[in-house]
């Protein structure tokens, strides 16, 4: 089993053997640190990446996102596997974010979002005419993207990176964000919807975001 | 909109998908990972003092919690023998009664000697001749 624990950085999408999760985080209940710097290792820079883009703030990101690590370490020995550790520490790092945001006073109004699904209001659907097979994320448009991303409400773009980039399913979002799995849903299409206008302004002519 | 129009209207925002997706992740300075590592190993090692700490408090606290619990028990049923208190009182009262029926036997007797003293006085028969010759 010494195998599975070897140092691995996953690529995002991939996760850990279930069973050699299952053995590091025994270890890691027995307090073994070095057992879960495996963990943090296969994560890192998942994890990383989702809180660099909640958190506008380089240092604060990596503030957040050790102390995510170091919670998870203190707290493995309540872990009941109901959710994989990846969702488990999604979970702990998403709460961080807004516990952030919300003492520094910076948690934008986001209940409009929600009841317009609520209210079914008519949303603007952007055109899609574009075809994305042809396009080359290039610097710029990666800028654009970034840009788009960055302007979201935290609840659209939590949903957005967790499921387009991080490929959680709809139900281990619904967990992280304690969430219905239809308001995750609705959440993904506006927040979509938000990066088409994006991109399609940037390509009929490069208006800025 | 109903759940499946909604997802009708993800699956034909999949290219979006493939766009986000292809961003990449941005990977933490190996500081920052130094840090954590040192972070964890602290972390690690109080847990590790809590641990043995309780595994030391624990078994003395109830060790003591024992034999406080025993000693109470012992002294609660010192205290409710039944008897114990009974043979206390029994020999004070037997004491008091001793007391008293002797203060009584006493008086009695004193009683007794004064009628004996006083009774040869009472029975003295005077005679009218003894009384001129006073």
């Amino acid at each position: 089993m010494e195998l599975c624990l070897k140092a691995m950085t996953l690529k995002p999408g991939q996760s850990l053997d279930p069973t050699a999760e299952l053995v590091i985080i025994e270890r890691c209940k027995k307090n073994d640190a070095e057992a879960f710097g495996k963990i943090v290792d296969a994560y890192q820079n998942r994890l990383f990446g989702f809180v660099r883009r909640m958190v506008k703030d380089p240092e604060e990101a990596n503030d957040i996102a050790q102390e995510a690590f170091v919670r998870a370490f203190q707290g493995i020995g309540r872990f009941d596997g109901r959710s994989s550790i990846r969702t488990w520490l999604f979970r702990i790092a998403y709460n961080l974010c807004i516990d952030r945001r919300r003492r520094a006073g910076r948690l934008p109004g986001e209940s409009s979002l929600d009841s317009a699904f609520e209210d079914d209001e008519p949303i603007e659907v952007p055109d899609v005419r574009w075809d994305p097979e042809r396009i080359i994320l290039g610097d710029e448009l990666r800028s654009v993207l970034e840009a788009a991303i960055a302007t979201m409400s935290d609840k659209l773009r939590s949903v957005l990176l967790l499921h387009d980039q991080q490929d959680l399913a709809y139900e281990d979002i619904a967990k992280v964000l304690d969430l219905p799995i239809g308001t995750v849903k609705s959440r993904l299409f506006l927040a979509r919807a938000h990066l088409q206008n994006a991109v399609g302004a940037y390509l009929r002519g490069g208006a800025s975001v | 909109m109903d759940e499946r129009k909604l997802d009708e209207a993800l699956l034909e925002q999949e290219n979006v998908a493939r766009l986000v997706a292809s961003l990449p992740d941005e990977e933490p300075a190996p500081a920052w990972r130094s840090a954590l590592s040192a972070r964890l190993h602290e972390v690690a090692r109080r847990k590790e003092r809590k641990r043995v700490w309780a595994w030391v408090v624990r078994p003395t606290m109830g060790f003591a919690m024992g034999a406080a619990l025993v000693l109470a028990i012992l002294s609660n049923s010192q205290e409710s023998l039944p008897g114990t208190a009974g043979v206390e009182a029994q020999i004070l009262s037997a004491h008091n009664e001793s007391v008293h029926l002797g203060q009584f036997w006493g008086a009695v007797r004193a009683d007794d000697d004064t009628r004996a003293i006083s009774a040869p006085r009472d029975q003295v028969q005077w005679e009218e001749w003894d009384l001129g010759t006073l």
